[in-house]
């Protein structure tokens, strides 16, 4: 992992991507207990988005630095990294808004708590909804700060659902 | 009953004491669990128990 945080910020060093942040699974256990996962799944914001090959330039600089791509991702280390485009209001605000950690000497930026689960809000799969759960019982998002942040994405039916599915008693 | 609704608190009380570990060891448990995952995936594709029991399709997003 800390091999793809050095990728990571030498691309962005490069401007072949402008911003990223790790997100999902992985960005989860930051404030969780480990979860199973089969990839790395990291947001990117790239200069040129108007381009159709949109994540070429990312494959090719990956290519330069010895890291293959295997089916949809890049393998770097014992990873699958899946590179995710920004594709909404909320992906973007989540990149901008990521921290910068420290991942055993080298930054690596992490997207926040509230916007992985309103993120996971957002996909709405069960696995999504333990992700919420397991974040709101780490104390590192409360209810309201998630409420907010859905209401101002167009999710606050989505969320009210969530809560009274597995938050009301 | 006691016996086992204790057990599952004591399990439910160390699972979540996890939470408290650095972030790059429990990125490395994962990394753990992922290659423990691939290679139960690996073994099941490889050995049909009978002619009923079909090798399982790949199922590569089955966690994220």
């Amino acid at each position: 992992m800390k091999d793809l945080a050095q990728l990571l910020n030498e691309m962005r060093a490069a401007g072949v991507i402008a911003e990223y942040a790790l997100f999902d699974a992985l960005a989860q256990m930051r404030y969780t207990e480990p979860v199973a996962t089969l990839d790395a799944d990291v947001l990117v914001r790239v200069p040129r988005s108007d381009r159709l090959d949109v994540l070429a330039p990312i494959y090719e600089f990956c290519a330069t630095r010895g890291y293959s791509a295997e089916g949809e991702a890049i393998r770097v280390g014992l990873w699958p990294v899946q590179f995710v485009p920004v594709f909404n209001q909320l992906t973007l605000e989540a990149l901008q808004a990521a921290e910068t950690a420290d991942f055993e000497g080298v930054p690596f930026r992490v997207v926040r708590a509230a916007h992985l689960a309103v993120i996971a809000l957002s996909t709405g799969r069960a696995k999504d909804f333990a992700r919420i759960l397991a974040l709101l019982e780490s104390g590192s998002v409360a209810s309201d700060e998630i409420e907010q942040l859905a209401q101002r994405h167009g999710l606050l039916e989505a969320w009210k659902r969530f809560k009274n599915r597995f938050l009301d008693e | 009953m006691n016996d086992v609704k204790h057990i599952l608190q004591r399990q439910a009380a160390w699972q979540k004491g996890r939470a408290a570990f650095p972030w790059p060891d429990k990125i490395r448990m994962a990394g753990e669990m992922r290659e423990a995952m691939r290679q139960l995936r690996t073994s099941r594709n490889k050995t049909p128990r009978s002619d009923n029991d079909k090798p399982a399709e790949p199922q590569e997003n089955a966690a994220d």
